[in-house]
């Protein structure tokens, strides 16, 4: 029941696709920078705890498609930059596929009449 | 998941310490910014704070979320929990130590018994095809509940040349037990075992020097194989021996080869195997001589089947037997080997073994509910700190998995424990033999027995640690954090649970005092029998004379007479009793009344000197004793016991009567009845916990029927143990060739004989525990009569033959 509300108002998987869409349009990210980027561009829409992006995160590392890197934030604090691999690549588009194959499903299926 | 993935994986394991640190920063870093965002667009600072930590969520959580994310959670859980717990015992060592302790007992008695019945029952024979090995006995036709027997030698043959069920028919005979062999100028008492030409062939075990038995031996006189232990212990190991030559029963005996180390056949305690040649008395007279059976059936042919085609083939083998003989009335039984052996070993011994398995099991249950217990107690002492590891994030599921992990941690440790205990004890075992286990296998601590100990840690610490993780899981939250004292409400449940293994524990241990209560009742009940003689101050010997040396009946009886009035004159000795075990199963003629039909009987026979019942302390009920007048030439006498007397002559007067002891020639003399004695129970337990009941029992005297071996009885003013090197001297100085053994008093003998029945003794228990499981085998180890004992002296005169 814990779980479930972490996800909450974001569909179960979706929030990898976003972390690596927003790293996709290229440069390096430290995580609260991904955080603000997704809610500011979904206008808080998709309400999420906001630590649960830590894990996408690990887990994006663990199979290779994102780097990490420490570097300086504009305060000059040390931060961990994420960037997107070569195979983060490919699975973005991976996603992104999957995902317009799902939506144009649930939309067929919500134009019955 | 790919091989890549893996190493990553890998690399994180060990920076792990580093990643958690990483996170620690970015997390911070992550809060940080947002406070400072929040506080730019107008929000306090402490507000800011609060709504960024809120905002981001449990970081506890997202650790663990973390480590989830790379597959190693469930690892660095369990290290944590191990640590943890490794921290509470070393707080409360005395609850560890106790509980530690008590699982340890209850794991190393379960391993021990455990590697006793892994070598006894469940591991196969150490022979080749040793599932298809099997034992063939014979039955009495009308009385299946009579004790099996050896087969005839007749049968054998029948059977290894036209049998088409087995592969391979052999032959072995332990009876007639004991010859003397002459070494280096040293007489030593022996057991040999007569075997046929492919009896270690059967068995598929090659020699461990020089070679086993050919065909082609059957020719070439004398030859033996030694066991391991007899070429090591007694003839010193020395590599010559091979090919070197050896007197037994004064005759020259080739040595072509010893066996492995390890080797076992019965019985165990053979020391060399000599070959049945033509010969041998087996062969002249097969019909005479009695041997056991075993054979290896051919593959896909059933026990039953091979019954059916060798009870055939003895009836063509018994085909020229005298019309009264005793093999006509017995038909072959074909039994697996390992069964066999177990059955050879001790009539209640498989039985013996599962019921003592399931006490054992019986106390480890009920270490583990005590050891339950124990947690249960520091369960309800920790409900607070365990709440407070809840309210922290530890989800119930993680709670009961750190208090799994401590009765773990105590079943391992004890289960490690447990296991010295056991090979402790298996050593011991090896070393007192306090129980004769089967042939075979050798009882050892291996690794099917340790798998065996650790599936029992893995229960033991479930079965101790569900029902405390469960109470612990189930603990209210609130009620627990708002009580101000420490280690407060145990609540409905906890007292449940805990009358629950009160009352499994009482049950359990119940059912092991009553198990051990009716034991000791047995044993007390036995030791209070009378037996019908006086078995204080009374010491025993075995001696056996060379037949060659002394091959009729005056010079056995003459030297035996000699020892008597020698012995006599010790100091201390009161009287000198000699007794001689002639025969049994015999049946008994009466004059006047018509002929037993058949040669199998009743009735058993001993020959004593005059002094026997006198040194027995058997009361002679009537007539008069065995005088000096009785000899060779006089009138053959006999007095019968008190069964004999009301079994044949029920109320007609005994003494003056005329019998005669069935023989297949059916020569043996009358023999006039001058006496009758009172009943003595055999104190020979046959591994069950009763003392065989008197059977009819005819005594003739020593100097009419004297057999090569006698029992020598010393009736002693003190407890005779000093005796013992009087009684070889005197011997020794009769004739230096004649070794004596077996010296010990009548007490001790019945002790021990006691000792190992009670030790597999188990048919009472199992009445309490339920009804005797099993086919009609198990039926007649509950009756009881063992084969082993039986065999020895059955075997030692055959079927209906006169002594040997």
């Amino acid at each position: 029941m814990e779980r479930s509300r972490v996800r909450d108002g974001i569909p179960y998987g979706t929030l990898d696709l976003l972390v690596l869409k927003t790293l996709g349009r290229g440069g390096t990210m430290h995580g609260f920078q991904i955080a603000d980027f997704i809610q500011q561009t979904t206008e808080s829409v998709l309400s999420v705890e906001e630590g649960s992006l830590y894990p996408a995160l690990q887990r994006l590392l663990m199979h290779g498609w994102v780097t990490v890197a420490w570097g300086r934030t504009n305060e000059n604090r040390r931060a961990r930059y994420y960037t997107l691999a070569r195979s983060g690549n490919k699975q973005l588009e991976r996603e992104v596929a999957k995902y317009h194959r799902l939506a144009h499903a649930i939309g067929r299926v919500l134009q019955v009449t | 998941m790919p091989t890549q993935n893996l190493w990553r994986r890998l690399l994180a394991l060990l920076n792990q310490r580093q990643r958690d640190a990483d996170l620690d920063e970015e997390m911070r870093l992550h809060i940080d910014l947002r406070a400072a965002k929040l506080q730019r667009e107008g929000l306090a600072p402490e507000d800011a704070r609060r709504l960024a930590r809120t905002r981001f969520g449990n970081t506890t959580r997202v650790r663990e979320a973390s480590e989830d994310a790379w597959g190693w959670r469930w690892l660095t859980d369990v290290l944590q929990d191990l640590r943890y717990a490794a921290r509470l015992f070393a707080k409360a060592p005395i609850f560890a130590a106790v509980a530690i302790t008590t699982l340890a007992l209850g794991i190393g008695a379960n391993t021990a018994m455990f590697s006793i019945i892994h070598a006894v029952l469940l591991r196969p024979l150490p022979y080749q095809d040793a599932d298809r090995l099997v034992g063939v006995w014979g039955q009495h036709v009308d009385r299946p509940q009579d004790v099996p027997v050896f087969t005839s030698f007749r049968a054998f043959q029948e059977w290894h040349r036209h049998s088409r069920s087995f592969a391979q028919v052999e032959g072995g005979m332990w009876a007639g037990a004991g010859q003397t062999l002459l070494w280096k100028g040293v007489a030593q008492r022996v057991l040999p075992i007569s075997v046929t030409a492919g009896f270690f062939s059967l068995l598929g075990v090659e020699a461990a020097r020089g070679r086993t038995f050919e065909t082609s031996d059957r020719r070439a006189g004398c030859t033996v194989v030694l066991s391991d232990g007899f070429w090591k212990n007694r003839l010193g190991g020395s590599a010559d021996v091979v090919g070197g030559s050896l007197t037994l029963n004064h005759q020259a005996c080739t040595v072509i080869g010893i066996m492995p180390q390890g080797f076992e056949f019965y019985p165990k305690a053979a020391d060399l195997w000599t070959l049945i040649t033509p010969e041998s008395p087996f062969e002249r007279e097969p019909l005479q001589f009695s041997i056991g059976v075993f054979g290896r059936l051919k593959p896909n042919v059933s026990a039953a089947s091979a019954q059916a085609e060798l009870a055939i083939l003895h009836q063509q083998a018994v085909r020229d037997a005298p019309r009264d003989s005793g093999w006509r009335q017995i038909v072959p039984v074909v039994n697996p080997l390992q069964q066999e052996f177990t059955y050879l070993a001790g009539g209640n011994l498989r039985t013996a073994l599962v019921v003592l398995f399931a006490a054992v099991v019986c106390v480890l249950l009920i270490a583990c509910v005590n050891v339950a217990n124990l947690q249960l107690a520091r369960t309800a002492e920790r409900e607070r700190e365990l709440a407070i590891r809840a309210t922290l994030g530890s989800g119930r599921s993680r709670l009961v998995r750190q208090l799994i992990t401590e009765s773990m941690i105590l079943a391992v440790l004890g289960a490690a424990l447990g296991t010295s205990l056991a090979i402790a004890g298996v050593n011991w075992f090896r070393h007192a033999n306090p129980v004769e286990l089967p042939a075979g296998n050798a009882v050892t601590v291996n690794w099917a027995v340790l798998l065996f100990t650790g599936s029992l840690a893995i229960l033991a610490g479930l079965l101790s640690g569900l029902m405390p993780a469960r109470k612990a899981s189930r603990t209210d939250l609130n009620g627990v954090l708002k009580e101000t004292t420490r280690g407060g409400t145990s609540g409905a449940l906890a007292h449940r649970t805990t009358r629950l293994f009160i009352i499994a524990e009482v049950a359990l241990s119940v059912t092991l005092l009553a198990g051990a209560g009716l034991l000791i009742q047995s044993i007390a009940r036995l030791s209070s029998v009378p037996l019908g003689f006086r078995t204080d101050h009374l010491l025993t010997a075995q001696l056996s004379l060379e037949t060659s040396s002394y091959p009729d009946l005056p010079s056995r009886a003459a030297f035996y007479e000699s020892l008597t009035s020698k012995l006599r004159t010790l100091p201390g000795v009161q009287a000198v009793g000699m007794s001689s075990s002639a025969a049994r199963n015999l049946a008994l003629a009466v004059a006047g009344r018509a002929a037993p039909k058949t040669t199998l009987g009743d009735v058993s026979v001993e020959d004593v000197n005059q002094d026997y019942l006198a040194a027995m302390g058997i009361p002679l009920l009537r007539g008069r004793p065995f005088e000096t007048t009785d000899r060779e030439h006089t009138q053959p006498v006999a007095i019968v016991n008190d069964t004999l007397a009301r079994r044949y002559f029920r109320n007609e007067a005994p003494i003056g009567r005329h019998i005669k002891l069935a023989a297949p020639d059916g020569e043996s003399p009358w023999l006039t009845i001058v006496g009758t004695a009172g009943d003595v129970k055999g104190i020979s337990l046959f591994n069950t916990m009763s003392f065989g009941t008197p059977s009819p029992l005819v005594y003739r005297p020593l100097t009419q029927s004297a057999g090569s071996s006698v029992q020598i009885l010393l009736r002693t003013s003190d407890t005779g143990v000093g005796l013992a090197s009087a009684l070889q001297r005197e011997v020794s100085a009769l004739d230096g060739d004649v070794p004596i053994h077996d010296v010990r008093t009548m007490e001790q003998k019945i002790s021990e004989s006691m000792a190992h029945a009670v030790s597999s003794h188990a048919s009472e228990w199992l009445c309490w525990l339920g009804p005797p499981a099993g086919g009609d085998r198990d039926l007649r180890n509950a009756v009881g009569v063992g084969v082993a004992s039986h065999a020895r002296d059955w075997c030692a005169h055959g079927v209906g033959s006169a002594a040997t």
